[in-house]
């Protein structure tokens, strides 16, 4: 395998902040002893320098821009290959181009419902070129006649068909447009976020210096996360730049399909930092055989991040026993927060610190969103530290009204700095209600003690499964369709699991109906790819409502996790369709109720649905 | 070991809470409808890969939708 370098250079400033990406790739191009590894499935290396990265993105942009492309047109890109995504994610950025990264499909069939989102997100962006490997493009140009605005649709390994153009290269400047990061979830109209140059140096250089304290020669990343999400995208394409780090890329699938690849390449490059959301921590952990504890060495890793979904603490301290025989320090994992709409991260934990875990009085909390220590015998909430903001940024707390609370007090988290994004691409409506007096609104609920932020939950009711988002109403619309079940009479939620959340659907059914709980469960699995872990069928008028008939989402997870809800109805685990009692649950949400750290538009796992229309591929 | 012993196998090693949905599979079966979410059904796939010591593309995998397509793919994977 190829040796990443440990050599220190004492001649570069890790202070100094490149105003764009291109400033910053092509300072590091003196580097040939620090780049990029990408690995394939097998886990051969293909390695980059910095000089050969810069050299290998330049050469593309310039086919790019003799292709006629103008400066600010949007480039849509399909890349699986970290390799390929890389390099024609910089060469856009070097021609002047805006690069809209969207994730491929994966899994088994659904292509359809992958298309439309596809096509959803390329209308929005009115991108001009959409720019895919070879194994993906014959599932592309069916839907290239759907966006209007695209002119073209190439295949990177057919990028060298004309002669490179020879003309200067554009002069980008920190105003300038990067690149568009959409949202993920499942809603009708993407949003994309304006991603400056600006705002992304800003948060790329708060994560290297104050997050991460990258130093060129001493640190090596690895990373599986998809790169066309952001924390795959800023925190380990991007952010590396800033002080020439070098970073191993494992391909997402082959960390997905063999969780052990991630240790194993953590231990081969002698890594010091990594990411991932917490049901990797909780996928990694349970695959680890001892026989491969006993041949690794973890010693070097000082920063394995945890953000994107909620934190378990449990499944942390488990994972970090679990591979404490490999000299895994026991403060490696380091919780963070953050969204798409801050560029990636608001705050980080110090390095190397334990988790910080607050018990706070549940009545209290419940009551008045106060934070107090327990009363002796009370019922305890713990939540987890995500750390303090980055310098020259600031997290506050804001109630309905807007007003500012302190310390001690649940309420919104807003955010505001230099990372803060410019607003949605062309949407000026969806932009103003994300920000309130200068403040970037977050919809995560928390509050800060100390300084530092404890995320309690979300104001919105967004659900998020394995790292990606899902707006519940697109799941209760399944289930509304199904016979046997009250339309309108459904709430789809997510109650705390170990390893990410679990899907929960509640709905009211007809007194003759069905088998109703494998309905709904196979339903959803069917149409969204989503694991349904618990139905709770009602009776008529048992779901709560306001006075004028709307559903309640919040009521009626919280009286289900309390245990209020259902008290004449059935409750069944839906996939295995053991009877799950009351008390076990009400534990488990007790225990499960630790913060959460939301990182960024979330979608570390495979796409939610593809689907395979008959024919759209040709057989061979 | 048929395929789709080996396929049910595979399936049992990622999610055990599936064995009785399993035991009346048929070929002609979705494989979604045993309600695996997609990070299961991938790690499902990599034990499959990891046992028949072959790596599937990512064109094969979006074809695959019945137990049958699956077991399909398995015995052409097979060696010999």
């Amino acid at each position: 395998m190829s040796q990443v370098s440990n050599s220190f250079d004492p001649t570069f400033d890790p202070s100094y902040c490149p105003a764009t990406i291109v400033e910053a790739l092509k300072r590091n191009a003196v580097y040939e002893q620090y780049g990029y590894t990408f690995l394939d499935n097998a886990l051969k290396p293909t390695r980059y320098s910095y000089k050969q990265l810069w050299a290998a993105s330049e050469a593309r942009a310039r086919l790019l821009m003799a292709r006629g492309y103008q400066r600010g047109e949007r480039v849509a890109m399909v890349l699986a290959s970290p390799e390929d995504f890389t390099v024609t994610f910089y060469a856009c950025l070097i021609a002047g181009l805006v690069p809209v990264p969207m994730f491929p499909p994966l899994s088994f069939g659904k292509l359809d419902s992958w298309a439309d989102s596809a096509v959803g997100i390329m209308q929005v962006a009115g991108a001009s070129l959409l720019l895919t490997d070879k194994q993906l493009s014959n599932v592309l140009w069916q839907v290239m006649p759907k966006v209007k605005t695209l002119r073209d649709l190439l295949t990177v390994d057919k990028l060298d068909d004309v002669a490179p153009s020879t003309a200067s290269l554009p002069v980008i400047t920190a105003n300038d447009l990067a690149f568009l990061q959409f949202t993920s979830g499942s809603t009708s109209a993407p949003k994309g976020v304006m991603v400056t140059q600006a705002s992304l140096m800003a948060n790329c250089f708060a994560i290297s210096s104050e997050g991460m304290s990258l130093r060129p020669g001493q640190d090596v990343g690895v990373s599986w996360l998809p790169l066309y999400h952001d924390m795959g995208l800023i925190g380990f394409v991007i952010t590396p730049l800033i002080a020439a780090v070098d970073i191993v890329f494992i391909p997402t699938m082959a960390f997905v399909k063999r969780p052990n690849v991630w240790m194993q390449v953590m231990h081969d490059y002698k890594a010091t930092l990594s990411f991932g959301p917490n049901f990797a921590y909780a996928l990694a952990g349970k695959r680890a055989s001892q026989k491969e504890i006993a041949t690794w060495d973890l010693s070097r890793v000082r920063m394995l991040g945890c953000g994107a979904e909620p934190i378990n603490a449990q499944v942390m301290a488990e994972f970090v026993e679990a591979l404490a025989p490999c000299g895994l320090p026991s403060g490696a994992i380091m919780p963070a927060y953050g969204m798409a709409e801050a560029t990636l991260a608001m705050s980080f934990r110090k390095p190397l610190t334990e988790l910080k875990v607050l018990n706070v009085d549940a009545d209290a909390f419940r009551a008045e969103g106060a934070v107090t220590a327990p009363k002796d015998d009370a019922v305890v909430l713990s939540f987890v530290s995500c750390g303090k903001a980055f310098a020259q940024h600031a997290l506050g707390i804001i109630d309905t009204d807007g007003v500012l609370l302190g310390e001690g007090r649940e309420g919104e988290i807003v955010f505001r700095g230099p990372s803060v994004t410019a607003g949605y691409y062309k949407n000026p409506d969806a932009t103003a209600s994300c920000f309130r007096d200068g403040w970037l609104r977050t919809g995560d609920l928390g509050f800060l003690q100390d300084g530092e932020v404890y995320i309690t939950g979300r104001c919105k009711d967004l659900i998020i499964l394995n790292g990606r988002n899902h707006h519940p109403q697109t799941i209760e619309w399944v289930v509304a369709e199904l016979d046997g079940v009250r339309r309108g009479n459904v709430v789809a939620f997510s109650r705390p699991g170990r390893a990410s959340e679990e899907l929960v659907v509640v709905c009211e059914v007809k007194t003759d109906a069905a088998d109703v709980v494998e309905r709904v469960t196979r339903a959803v699995a069917d149409q969204l790819s989503l694991k349904v872990s618990e139905v709770v069928t009602l009776r008529a008028g048992q779901l709560p409502k306001t006075s004028s008939g709307k559903l309640q989402r919040r009521k009626t997870r919280e009286m289900f996790l309390s245990g209020e809800l259902a008290t004449q109805g059935d409750r069944t685990l839906g996939s295995s369709g053991e009877k799950l009692t009351v008390a076990r649950h009400v534990a488990r949400g007790i225990i499960g109720r630790v913060s959460h750290s939301l990182f960024g538009n979330r979608t570390p796992s495979a796409p939610a649905a593809t689907e395979m229309r008959d024919g759209a591929l040709s057989a061979k | 070991m048929q395929a789709i012993d080996l396929i049910k196998a595979a399936i049992l090693e990622v999610d055990p809470s599936k064995a009785s949905k399993l035991a009346t599979v048929k070929p002609t079966q979705e494989i979604r409808e045993l309600g695996m979410d997609s990070v299961a059904t991938m790690e499902m796939v990599g034990y499959l890969e990891e046992e028949l010591q072959v790596q599937f593309s990512d064109e094969v995998m979006v074809r695959i939708n019945t137990f049958g397509d699956l077991i399909a793919l398995v015995e052409k994977s097979r060696p010999g």
